[in-house]
């Protein structure tokens, strides 16, 4: 074994490029992978923890007391699938607040936190034992609320005035409701009895939550035959918004995090892969350059399997060293978003340090390398000692190259054939570096389209529901006409579009869909249709993307929904990206809404103000006018800034790293190329080429391995932007097709980058090459 | 008298790891039109000296002036051009690129110094008729014996008309056949007015084709000796069968 | 003399370089029976001119052969009335056996540099260095000549002719070797 590890250690020692090279593209591949996994495992870990701490509900319905009765909720816990359910409590999204700020909770009527489902854990105090009493879920992302303490004192907002309640606990909940955006809706808790006098029968409706868990709940396919085996027991059109299921409080529980992570898996999976190749090749090449090495070492009496152990040897130490040094890097740089994630949602922050993941990467990369190695090593193991001792280098790979003759007939410097000749000279070693390379060009793709369409989504601010500078939301005690007449005087105010948030039932589809409705130039405020145009006549309607995709909605089409059991029949003449709304809902003028729901009245004002004006400054006048009935927020622009630019950056720094990894393969490659043509370059410089030839010629393998890469690593790119694209916006809500961002423009930049990668790779090689001393080279066979 | 190569008190030391003194205040001089021999033993300096004239490597002191051109003060560039264009290199293992046939093989000087590709084909096509050659124009150095490879590498030399003709060791990897047919050609050459400067530890072949037989020693010029070709000397003058009869 | 004879042609190594002549002439007339002249003038063909042979040495050669029984007179006379002369049996085993016996006489050392070198070596004044220098001048134009000899022979079909001149070429190479190594000598002194 002694003799084995000497071997080793001289090799790494003495072979400095190659150990370089493999710590490197080890040590990004290592990072980008620690960092994906530690997100991935440690963002959903504490919902998982805590989802089965309480026995959380796979699903939970949201029904209308108008239409089901208790006795009747009661009746499904028994049903097949179900393992266990809990009772029905009263419901109803109903405003609180404390001082200024307002914020919307379903306020749920409950005798006890225990139960065989979904309980509450407190985090402090008690559980309500009186009316009066109320305990409030921590949150992170509700700024003033949060913080409440046990004996805050907060109002609910209803018709009839402002009900004051007692804080008397807080707790932590999983079972954040999904109501009318991605952001969940919080829970608060009452004693039985003290929801329904919070209740209008209007904007505030009264209803059941009832929470089941299944048999079968791991997939979204089996959750969704769950729901329908519970739907089909109840009356139709009796839920009052749509069901909430775990998978999505599990991801939309750390969504930005799930997005993030998701990217950088699929970046991780790619850069070990090219990690994998460039390992393979650098091996294959020690193997070649050490022809004569090996014959001896065998003569000397060391075992094939010994010989193995050598060559794997000087690739695991250079990788473990990478890993050393990548594996905390890559846990360091999770740190902050982990931080961000259990700020968001009240759940314990993580520690960055996973030690499942960590040793899984670590003997991931072990192994990974030691597989890539695998094959030149057990070539070198069955060289032919005597041949090699008496050859004294590798047979050279002297083929023919087809394109060096058409590149020459083409009439191409001759420099350049030959060097595009090498490109392929080793097409084993040709393939792993075109690997390497189409993955860094793929990636390239990729970040380019992305980077792209996240560029216009978040121009597009109306998209996200942030058009507006400032958002008043009205509760009825303050009237419709009175808060128009007081926007209307502000002097900051350039326009303002009230709307109105529905539900309503589509035919064919499980769940209700939003409809909104806005008076008021929408356009001018931003809003705009993806394709089509916005509305215009009553009847027409802009609908969202995700909504017109599943109820097959084209342009011209129309459809009749039901409003309230009312009828309503529109002509798609737009559809828009809408994430704000997940994707889904229609949005139609106010005058097609009160054509059927004439009672109705908007509750959500988006105003725009006058460039330069104060938005804070004005929602503070605003709120001040009329604190217990209005809830005005300033659009930050800066959050939304600070999310894109935080995902922008994440994809910039993955691509980089990508990117060095492909340009370490044309490296290698390149670098192994010249070293093997050492003597055809010196004979070259010998008959009179100049160190730019020589360039020109080292740069010319690099050029036909960007060129075949391109090749495979585009359309590779579009096909995986696509696939990446459908998953990550489909989960926020926004179709985008990415062919859209492929234009030639793009190709070319993409092209001309991975030019520019391949020519940085090989530019230190075609350095050496041109530098290199000739007369020894020259004289020996 | 026109010097082809003028070499004064040239000097090349190697200090990397152990200082070696390489070539020791080296002066020579070879006219146009020679065919000079440098000799010496694995050491002597013989191949320090062949590099430093064909514009491979720099000498530590002294000046060397190729056909007008100083190497010491050219630059990479300028020595490269200088190789290609003034100097033909033969050397004892061909170094032909194994990935180009014969043809283009002749031709890749004239094509890095710019030649149009017919020009280039037209003139490899008559050297290479010239050495007898044609038929293989198409085939891969793998394809043909050593002698045929060398006689590529000579047509190569050519190719761009150099002022200098270097042959290190162009035998050294040939049988004696081959060997001798190789150097009838250099001969050939020199008649017709090549100078040609051959580097070889072989004394039979240094001073059985060279006019001038210079002998390196220790970095040295030990000796410089001209010699007589064609002396229509008496087979008896020359050697002794026998010995003094009894 | 006589006890060299009792030992048959074994004796002939006594006779240092004569026996080559002894033995060529044996030799020829083994071929065919030949008259005294024209052995002198087929062995100097043979030679291509780089052995004159007295044709004295050549009939004392022919008595001797005849007088140790190798040779014999044919009884025919030839123009001139001189003797011709054939090969007995005796003769042919002899030559047999001489051509079979790989030449294990001494190094012969001829040249009469060697002598010149070892008076020289005794008085060491700089005489020998410059010796050295005009001697290496002689042996590499006799290289050049043997070469140039040696194509010509190689031109006009005599291959073995060639042959003996590469002989000479690296017999030259040698004393070209020993001059260095005398350099190399002189130098450590």
């Amino acid at each position: 074994m002694r003799p084995v590890l000497t071997q080793i250690r001289a090799a790494v020692l003495r072979r400095r490029t190659q150990t370089a090279t493999v710590v490197l593209v080890s040590l990004l591949a290592t990072t980008v992978s620690t960092m994906a996994l530690t997100l991935l495992v440690r963002s959903t870990q504490p919902f998982d923890d805590a989802f089965a701490r309480v026995n959380g509900p796979h699903l939970m319905f949201h029904l209308d007391a108008a239409r089901v009765t208790p006795e009747q909720l009661q009746a499904t816990s028994t049903l097949p699938g179900v393992t266990a359910a809990g009772s029905p409590h009263e419901i109803a999204l109903v405003p609180l607040q404390r001082g200024e700020e307002k914020a919307v909770f379903e306020i749920v009527g409950r005798a006890t936190p225990g139960g065989a489902v979904d309980r509450i854990t407190l985090r402090d105090g008690r559980w309500p034992e009186r009316p009066g009493e109320i305990v409030l879920s921590y949150r992170g992302d509700l700024p003033a609320l949060n913080h409440v303490t046990v004996g805050t004192h907060v109002r609910a907002v209803s018709r009839t005035g402002l009900i004051p309640f007692t804080v008397v606990g807080t707790a932590l909940d999983v079972g954040d409701s999904m109501y009318e955006n991605s952001i969940g809706v919080a829970r608060a808790w009452v004693q039985p009895g003290q929801v329904a006098p919070l209740t209008d029968g209007d904007q505030v409706r009264l209803g059941y939550e009832m929470a089941y868990r299944f048999q079968r709940a791991a997939t979204t396919d089996e959750l969704a035959a769950d729901r329908h085996v519970v739907e089909a027991a109840l009356p139709p059109n009796s839920q009052l918004w749509r069901v909430t299921d775990w998978l999505s409080m599990r991801a939309g529980s750390v969504w930005l995090v799930t997005l993030l992570s998701s990217v950088i898996l699929a970046f991780s999976v790619f850069a070990l892969a090219a990690v994998a190749v460039v390992v393979a090749s650098v091996v294959a090449g020690a193997v070649l350059s050490s022809y004569r090495e090996i014959g001896i070492i065998k003569a000397l009496g060391f075992t094939p399997r010994e010989i193995v152990a050598i060559f794997i040897g000087q690739m695991v130490l250079p990788a473990l060293a990478g890993a050393v040094v990548g594996i905390p890097a890559g846990a360091l740089a999770s740190a902050p978003i982990l931080k961000d994630v259990a700020s968001e949602t009240g759940l314990p922050n993580q520690g960055f340090i996973d030690p499942v993941a960590d040793v899984t990467i670590f003997l991931g990369t072990v192994v990974l390398v030691v597989m890539a190695a695998l094959i030149p090593a057990i070539r070198a193991a069955r060289t032919d000692s005597v041949r090699a001792i008496s050859m004294g280098s590798a047979p050279a790979a002297s083929r023919r190259s087809r394109l060096a003759g058409v590149l020459s007939w083409l009439g191409a410097p001759r420099p350049l054939s030959l060097g595009a000749g090498d490109a392929f000279a080793r097409p084993a070693r040709a393939i792993l570096t075109l690997i390497a390379l189409a993955i860094g060009i793929a990636t390239l793709v990729f970040a380019f389209a992305f980077q792209k369409t996240l560029g216009e989504l978040a121009g597009n601010r109306a998209s996200y529901g942030y058009a507006q500078d400032v958002d008043v939301y009205r509760y009825p005690a303050f009237g419709d006409a009175d808060l128009s007449a007081l926007l209307a005087a502000q002097p900051e105010t350039s326009s303002v579009v009230a709307t109105r948030f529905l539900h309503v039932d589509v035919p064919g589809a499980a769940d209700p869909a939003p409809l909104v409705g806005m008076r008021g130039d929408a356009p001018g405020l931003g809003y705009s249709a993806r394709t089509g145009r916005w509305f215009a006549n009553p009847g027409e309607a802009v609908v969202a993307a995700l909504t017109a995709r599943d109820a097959h909605l084209r342009l011209g089409d129309r459809i009749t929904v039901t409003l309230e059991g009312k009828s309503l029949t529109l002509q798609v003449v737009g559809v828009l990206d809408d994430f704000s709304l997940n994707g889904r809902g229609f949005r139609v003028g106010w005058e097609t809404l009160s054509a059927v729901q004439p009672a109705v009245s908007p509750n959500d004002y988006l105003v725009r103000l006058r460039a330069g004006s104060d938005a804070k400054a004005f929602a503070k006048r605003i709120t001040a006018s009329r604190p217990e009935s209005l809830n005005v927020t300033a659009t930050d622009v800066n959050q939304i800034n600070f999310y894109t630019d935080l995902i922008n950056g994440m994809v910039g720094g993955l691509t980089i790293v990508l990117v060095l990894v492909a340009s370490a393969g044309v490296f290698n490659a390149t670098l192994l190329s010249t070293r093997e043509r050492s003597h055809d370059i010196a004979t070259l410089k010998a008959v009179g080429m100049t160190a730019r030839q020589i360039a020109l010629m080292v740069g010319g393998t690099a050029l036909v391995l960007a060129v075949t890469a391109s090749v495979v690593g585009v359309p590779l790119g579009m096909l995986l932007t696509g696939a990446i694209f459908s998953a990550m916006f489909e989960f926020v809500g926004v179709i985008v097709d990415p062919s859209g961002t492929f234009g030639p423009g793009t190709l070319l930049l993409v092209f001309g980058a991975a030019v520019a990668v391949a020519l940085a790779g090989s530019a230190l090689p075609a350095r050496w090459a041109a530098t290199a001393s000739v007369a020894e080279v020259l004289r020996s066979e | 008298m026109s010097w082809l190569v003028e070499m004064s008190e040239v000097s090349k030391v190697f200090t990397g790891g152990v200082r070696t003194v390489a070539l020791d205040r080296v002066t020579l001089h070879i006219a146009t039109g020679e065919f000079t021999a440098v000799m010496g033993a694995s050491g002597s300096g013989k191949s320090t000296l062949l590099n430093l004239i064909a514009g491979l490597d720099r000498a530590t002191s002294g000046r060397i002036v190729v056909d007008g051109i100083d190497l010491t003060r050219a630059n990479e560039s300028q020595l490269a051009r200088y190789r290609r264009s003034r100097v033909g290199f033969v050397f004892q293992f061909f170094n032909l690129l194994s990935n180009l046939t014969v043809m283009e093989n002749v031709m890749v000087p004239a094509e890095l110094a710019g030649t149009p590709s017919a020009q280039a084909r037209t003139r490899a096509g008559e050297l290479l008729e010239e050495l007898e050659m044609t038929g293989l124009q198409r085939s891969y150095p793998a394809n043909i014996s050593g002698g045929q490879r060398q006689r590529v590498a000579i047509a190569r030399a050519l190719i761009n008309r150099p002022a200098l003709v270097l042959a290190d060791e162009p035998t050294g990897a040939l049988d004696s056949r081959s060997g001798d047919q190789v150097m009838g050609l250099l001969d050939e050459l020199n008649q017709r007015g090549q100078t040609i400067l051959l580097v070889t530890h072989d004394v039979k072949l240094a001073a059985g084709h060279g006019r001038r037989v210079v002998t390196l020693r220790d970095g040295r010029v030990q000796d410089d000796a001209r010699l007589q070709p064609q002396r229509a000397a008496e087979p008896g003058e020359l050697l002794r069968l026998g010995a003094e009869e009894a | 003399m006589d006890i060299a004879y009792a030992y048959g042609p074994c004796i002939g190594h006594m006779y240092g370089g004569g026996m080559s002549l002894r033995f060529g002439v044996l030799g020829l007339l083994a071929e065919e029976p030949l008259h005294g002249y024209e052995v002198k003038q087929r062995f100097e063909e043979m030679l291509g001119g780089t052995w004159e042979v007295n044709i004295g040495s050549v009939y004392q050669a022919l008595q001797r052969l005849e007088r140790d029984g190798l040779v014999e007179a044919t009884g025919d006379r030839g123009d001139r009335g001189r003797q011709a002369y054939r090969a007995t049996d005796a003769g042919v085993s002899g030559l047999q056996e001489w051509l079979e016996d790989p030449d294990s006489q001494p190094q012969l050392l001829r040249e009469e540099f060697y002598v010149k070198f070892l008076l020289l070596g005794r008085h060491p004044n700089g005489q020998l260095g410059r010796l050295v220098n005009r001697q290496r001048h002689v042996y590499l134009q006799r290289m050049r000549d043997l070469a140039d000899q040696e194509k010509i022979a190689r031109e006009r079909g005599r291959p073995q002719l060639a042959l003996l001149f590469k002989g000479g070429q690296l017999h030259t190479e040698a004393e070209l070797k020993f001059l260095d190594a005398v350099v190399e000598g002189m130098g450590r002194d």
